[in-house]
Parts: C-alpha cells; sequence; structure tokens
C-alpha cells in the first residue's frame, strides 16, 4: 500500500488509506481520485537549491528525472527533487551507500516549483561499519502538492545516523524514516521540525529497530501548527529481543497557536530486551500567554513576540545540526517560515 | 530647567503644596482668581529666595514652555508679571502629572478589583503604592499595561496625556511605560541582548524612529552591563534561564536602562531578594531617577523604601486608595501594620 506503487501501476486501490493504522492521519486513497498524468522531461535551467553554495556534488531528479548525478558519497553532496510540472506526478528512487570509515553530509531539498504535483520519492541508504551520515531534509512543497518521501536506512556497527527534517507541509505530506539500528554502538539522532500554517499537512513518521546490544537514538521532534494546519508524528521505537543496554529517547512537543489548527501524535516504544535505558517524553501546547504579555510589555508587537518565541522553541532542533552552513540555512529558513527578522 | 527647580529650595511642605496645586488646576482652567492667588502666594514664598538673574533665566524658559503648549495656561502668571517660579513649578505639576489615573475600576472576569483608583505621578517623581495582599496592587500594574483578562469597566488613565487604555500593551512600551515584573519570565532560546534589542528596534520603529545599528546597540549594552556589573557573557545566554531571583532583577534593571521608558512601575521588587541584591537593585533604580522619569514602586513592605525613597507613599487597600502622604507613612505602616491604617479609612 504506497503511493509509489499507485504512480507505477496506476491502480488507486494501491493508496493507503485511513483503515490502515500507520496511515489513518494522513489518508491519500480518500484524497486523490485520480492520478494526474506523468510529469514531463524538463529541458530548461534549473534554479539554484536552498543548499546551493555548500556542497561539492550535487545529483538532481527534476520531475521525477535524473538531470545531474553524482556518484559522490563522502564530503558533502546536495541530493535535490525538483518540481516544476503543474498537475503533474512524478516517482523517483535513489540509492546510496556510505562505505565503511567513510563520512557525508547529505543536504537534501524537495523543491516544490509548481502546483498541485504529486510526488513520491524512495530512497535506500546503506552505512557502513564505522561511517557517518548526517542527512538534512528541507522540504518546501507547494500548498496543494502531495508528496511522500521514503528513506530506509541501514546501519552497520559503529555507523552513525544524523538526520534533520524540516518541513513545512503540503495538501497532503508524509515524511517517513525507517532505520534499521544494529547496535554495536551505531548511534542514530532523528530529529525533526513542522511549521504549518494555512490548511497544510505533514506527517513525520519514524520506525528505528534496534537489533542488538549497545545501540543509541536521539529523536528530538518539534511542531508548530497554526490556522487549519495538521501535524502528525508517528514515532516508534522496537526494542528487540536480545538488543540490551539500548539507550534510546524520544521527545515530540509542539504548539497549536489556533483553535482549528490540530496535531495527532503516537509515540511508541515497544520493549523486548530486559535491560534498557529508554523513554519518551510528549507535550503538546500553546505559547506561555505570561513570556508573550512579557514580551509585549517590552513593547514587541503580538506577532512579532509570537515568532520569536515559536523561532526559540524550534532552535533546539536548528542547534543539533552538526554542519555549520547547513545548519545557518536551516535557521534561515525558520525564520523565513515564521515571518521572524532574527 | 524648571523641573530642577527642587520643592525643597522653596520651602513648600506638604499642605501648602496641595494648595499651590488647587490654585494651579484653578489657574489652569480659566479661572483668573486662581492665576490672582498663585501669584500673591508665590510672590510671599519668594521674596528674597531669587536673583533677578535667575528670574529673568527663569521668565525666558517660561515663555518658551508657553509657547510650546497650546492651552495657554503658563500665560496668565507671564503676563500678569510674575513669573514665580512656585508658580511654575505647580502649574508644571498640575498641568503635566506624567501618569494620570482618574477613578480607574478594573476587574479580572467577574471578579471587582480596582474599585476607583486616582492617582498623579508627576515627571521627576517617585510615587510608592504599599498595600496588603490582595489590594490589587498587582492589577494596578497589569491594568496600567494593558494585560489581557483585566477588564477596564470604568475610569481613564493617561501617561503625559494620551489615554494608555485605547493601546495595545506593546504600544504602552513604545509611549515609554516600562513594567518591571515581580516575577520576570524566562525565555529559552532568545538570548538576553536579542530580546532586548528586538525591543528596542520595535520600540523605535512604533514611534517612527530609525532602528539602532547592532554596533551601536552592542557598544550600548556593553557599557551599561559594565555599570550594572553583569557579566556580558550572561546576556548571551537565553533570557533570565537558570538566573536566580537576583539576577532576573537585575536583567530587569538592565532592560529599563537599555530601553530608556519614561514611566517605570516596579512590581514588588524586593521580592525574592536578600539584602545584597536588594541594595544592588536598589542602585539601579535610583539611577534611573531623573526630572524627567516618573516612577510607580509597588511594594508590601517598607524595607524596599529606605532604598528607594519615595516622594509619596499611597496605601492602595481593596481596590482603592485609602491614605497618601510623605515618606513617613510607610514607616507608620510598618509600625503599626495595614489593619489600623486601612481600618481607620474605611
Amino acid at each position: 500500500m504506497t503511493l509509489s506503487t499507485a504512480l507505477k501501476t496506476g491502480d488507486l486501490s494501491a493508496l493507503p488509506s485511513r483503515r490502515d493504522e500507520d496511515w489513518r492521519w494522513t489518508d491519500l486513497r480518500g484524497l486523490l481520485k485520480v492520478l494526474p498524468p506523468v510529469a514531463p522531461a524538463h529541458d530548461g535551467d534549473v534554479p539554484a537549491g536552498p543548499f546551493a553554495g555548500l556542497a561539492d556534488a550535487e545529483t538532481v531528479f527534476v520531475n521525477g528525472r535524473r538531470a545531474g548525478v553524482s556518484d559522490a558519497a563522502s564530503g558533502v553532496v546536495a541530493l535535490r527533487f525538483v518540481a516544476l510540472a503543474d498537475k503533474a506526478s512524478q516517482g523517483a528512487s535513489h540509492a546510496l551507500v556510505v562505505k565503511p570509515g567513510e563520512s557525508l553530509v547529505l543536504l537534501e531539498s524537495h523543491e516544490g516549483r509548481a502546483g498541485g504535483y504529486v510526488s513520491d520519492v524512495a530512497l535506500d541508504i546503506a552505512v557502513g561499519e564505522g561511517a557517518s551520515l548526517e542527512r538534512i531534509v528541507l522540504v518546501d512543497d507547494e500548498a496543494e502538492a502531495i508528496n511522500v518521501v521514503t528513506a530506509e536506512v541501514a546501519l552497520a556497527p559503529g555507523a552513525k545516523f544524523a538526520q534533520t527534517v524540516l518541513t513545512s507541509g503540503a495538501r497532503r505530506q508524509r515524511i517517513e524514516t525507517r532505520v534499521r539500528h544494529p547496535g554495536a554502538h551505531a548511534e542514530v539522532r532523528l530529529d525533526g521540525a513542522y511549521l504549518l500554517d494555512a490548511q497544510r499537512h505533514a506527517d513525520l513518521t519514524s520506525v528505528v529497530t534496534h537489533g542488538g546490544l549497545d545501540g543509541v537514538t536521539s529523536q528530538l521532534t518539534k511542531g508548530m501548527v497554526t490556522d487549519q494546519a495538521r501535524g502528525v508524528f508517528q514515532g516508534r521505537i522496537v526494542v528487540e529481543k536480545g538488543a540490551d543496554q539500548t539507550d534510546a529517547r524520544m521527545g515530540h512537543h509542539a504548539l497549536i497557536l489556533s483553535d482549528k489548527a490540530e496535531i495527532d501524535a503516537k509515540p511508541e516504544l515497544l520493549i523486548f530486551a530486559d535491560d534498557v535505558s529508554c523513554a519518551h517524553g510528549n507535550t503538546i501546547g500553546a505559547l506561555d500567554d505570561e513570556v508573550l504579555f512579557y514580551a509585549e510589555q517590552r513593547g514587541i508587537p503580538e506577532g512579532d513576540a509570537k515568532a520569536m518565541l515559536t523561532v526559540a522553541f524550534v532552535g533546539e532542533v536548528i542547534e543539533r545540526i552538526e554542519h555549520e552552513g547547513a545548519r545557518a540555512v536551516a535557521a534561515a529558513w525558520v525564520a523565513r517560515k515564521l515571518g521572524s527578522e532574527a | 530647567m524648571i523641573a530642577l527647580v527642587s520643592d525643597a529650595q522653596f520651602g513648600l511642605d506638604d499642605e501648602q503644596y496641595a494648595y499651590a496645586r488647587q490654585l494651579a488646576y484653578e489657574a489652569a482652567n480659566g479661572a483668573w482668581a486662581g492665576t490672582a492667588a498663585i501669584i500673591k502666594a508665590s510672590a510671599s514664598y519668594l521674596e528674597g529666595a531669587m536673583s533677578l538673574t535667575d528670574q529673568r533665566a527663569l521668565l525666558t524658559e517660561l515663555l518658551r514652555l508657553a509657547a510650546e503648549d497650546h492651552s495657554h495656561a503658563w500665560e496668565a502668571p507671564i503676563l500678569t508679571g510674575y513669573p514665580s517660579a512656585f508658580a511654575a513649578k505647580a502649574l508644571e505639576r498640575s498641568m503635566r502629572p506624567m501618569l494620570k489615573i482618574q477613578n480607574l475600576h478594573a476587574r479580572v472576569e467577574d471578579k471587582p478589583i480596582l474599585k476607583g483608583v486616582t492617582l498623579d505621578v508627576p515627571a521627576g517623581e517617585v510615587h510608592a503604592i504599599m498595600g496588603p495582599n490582595g489590594a490589587g496592587k498587582s492589577t494596578l500594574s497589569y491594568v496600567l499595561t494593558g494585560r489581557d483578562g483585566y477588564e477596564v469597566t470604568e475610569g481613564a488613565a493617561t501617561l503625559n496625556g494620551e489615554d494608555l487604555l485605547a493601546l495595545e500593551p506593546n504600544e504602552r512600551a513604545a509611549k515609554g511605560l516600562f513594567l518591571s515584573f515581580q516575577y520576570p519570565l524566562e525565555i529559552p532560546g532568545v538570548p538576553a541582548l536579542t530580546f532586548i534589542r528586538t525591543a528596542l528596534n520595535a520600540q523605535r520603529r512604533a514611534r517612527g524612529e530609525d532602528e539602532i545599528a547592532a554596533p551601536a546597540f552592542l557598544k550600548l549594552a556593553k557599557e551599561k552591563a559594565a555599570s550594572l556589573k553583569i557579566d556580558f557573557e550572561m546576556l548571551k545566554r537565553g533570557l533570565n534561564v537558570g538566573f536566580s531571583g537576583g539576577e532576573k532583577k537585575r536583567m530587569e534593571i538592565f532592560q529599563m536602562s537599555m530601553l530608556s521608558p519614561k514611566f517605570l512601575i516596579l512590581d514588588e521588587t524586593d521580592s525574592g531578594l536578600d539584602i545584597d541584591a536588594l541594595k544592588i537593585v536598589s542602585e539601579g533604580v535610583n539611577a534611573l531617577r531623573s526630572p524627567e522619569r516618573g516612577m510607580l514602586v509597588i511594594t508590601h513592605y517598607q524595607r524596599l523604601l529606605d532604598h528607594i525613597k519615595p516622594d509619596k507613599v499611597h496605601v492602595l487597600a481593596a481596590g482603592r486608595i485609602v491614605a497618601s502622604g510623605g515618606p513617613e507613612l510607610a514607616l507608620q505602616l510598618e509600625a503599626e501594620g495595614y489593619d489600623r491604617i486601612v481600618g481607620a479609612a474605611a
């Protein structure tokens, strides 16, 4: 039951629906009654991406087709998925292997430069022994778009995988990450931030499966929804039998800034091992009125004060981005999305 | 210049001051009897107290003020030929109480808290509001600064003649109103410097002024921090996060000195402070006293007033000012307790 299958076969019944437990807040079958035509090849220029100037190499998909491909899998690599065709569908898949001992910063962007498109991206990522990957995913979809991004990540012993997803949502959008964690001193950081307004929707779903001894996972997702937007967080950490000494922490914290906005959160820890240290925290609330008044009393207008406090709230996720250039891009993106000057 | 002429110079006691004020009020409202009486009274007070040169200087200043003031209230004493310092000062005070609260009623949800507060604080003066718990002291500060949930049902409050109650909280701040919070808030992720620069620039924009450039702001911040013995590194961390009570209050003083408001309300500034912190904070507040700035110091205890000496003390009880007097009133309250004074007034 995937969008990818539906796009390949044209069979709408392959779309996930609200009857699928993992998709109950992100129904595609009820929304998508007709599949749009496949996006045409694009032969013009492609505007620069959000991480322009930071990467040593660039792999670009335009309208679901490879436009420029680099084989580089170390250093800093940009991976771009650009939608340039209105009301068209596009599907792309890409595999990435970080060799043992190598280190890669992946600056991934999903750039909606058209309207009402349907997009599916499937990534297959392997991080070798002692290798490290920092994946920063900036998703800037158009308001009427439907977009599903799925990453399957397999880690070797001693690998490090750090991820930060930043999204402003779409008409319907799902960013899913599934990590196969071997334990064995491998480390995972799985972060995300969603900033949703109007009628936008974003679903950050992740599954981390700890299969062996001594694994670490630290997950922090923060979100803000306003107007009639809807945020979905589904985080599952599975600790399999024998995966003792697993240290797993999950946090999801979100702000609801309007009465009609909605957040659905489902944090899950499924633990089948004995000796583990696992915790999760999930909080959803409004901005503190007293703090807001304090800022206003000092002369900051209400709207600016809200933006400033929201930027600060999300800031914790941004601070955890290790790559300095990407962190600056992410911070600027957040400030722009929230209409803050800071 | 006029504001620098102190009461002490002319030997006015409270009763004389009140009488002068009444006369000035009549004069300002066009009652010539009031004007004449001012002149007569001031003449007798001033006999031999001022040199001719000083009087001429004063006259020049009065004429300048008269030209600025379209109400013409200044003209009366000038035109009759005797511009006494006394008349000038009394008039100035009467005409321009910086903060003017008239018959203010306010409620929180359905509960009336303020039941007719009337109070004038002129520029250059520090007035203390004392009162038992639940008297409405904090409510008064929140009503004046415009906090949500505090509803004004009657009365008025103006700052330099401008209606405060019609303005948003940030607009009141831009007009120069600053409330030092009893419990300053912590804002994780917003460095103190960022917060203050955002506030300062928002105020400047609201007043139609240019924003302050980053280098000028940093220079100012460094100077002010040094004078308040605040470690500059602390200003780069989240505002008030993990600060002690004393550090938070010092940060309030730092904000005051950076924003340089016209009127300060200090809400229970002494709460949570040990004696050393109280001293530092009081020195900070005293350094901000000036002829152009008014202050309202809200406190439950007299001890703060040992450090920040008020010109006037008012007692707020059950939503009204029940007694007003000089600094000695605070001492009397300390000695006798609120029950006696509040009881006597009731």
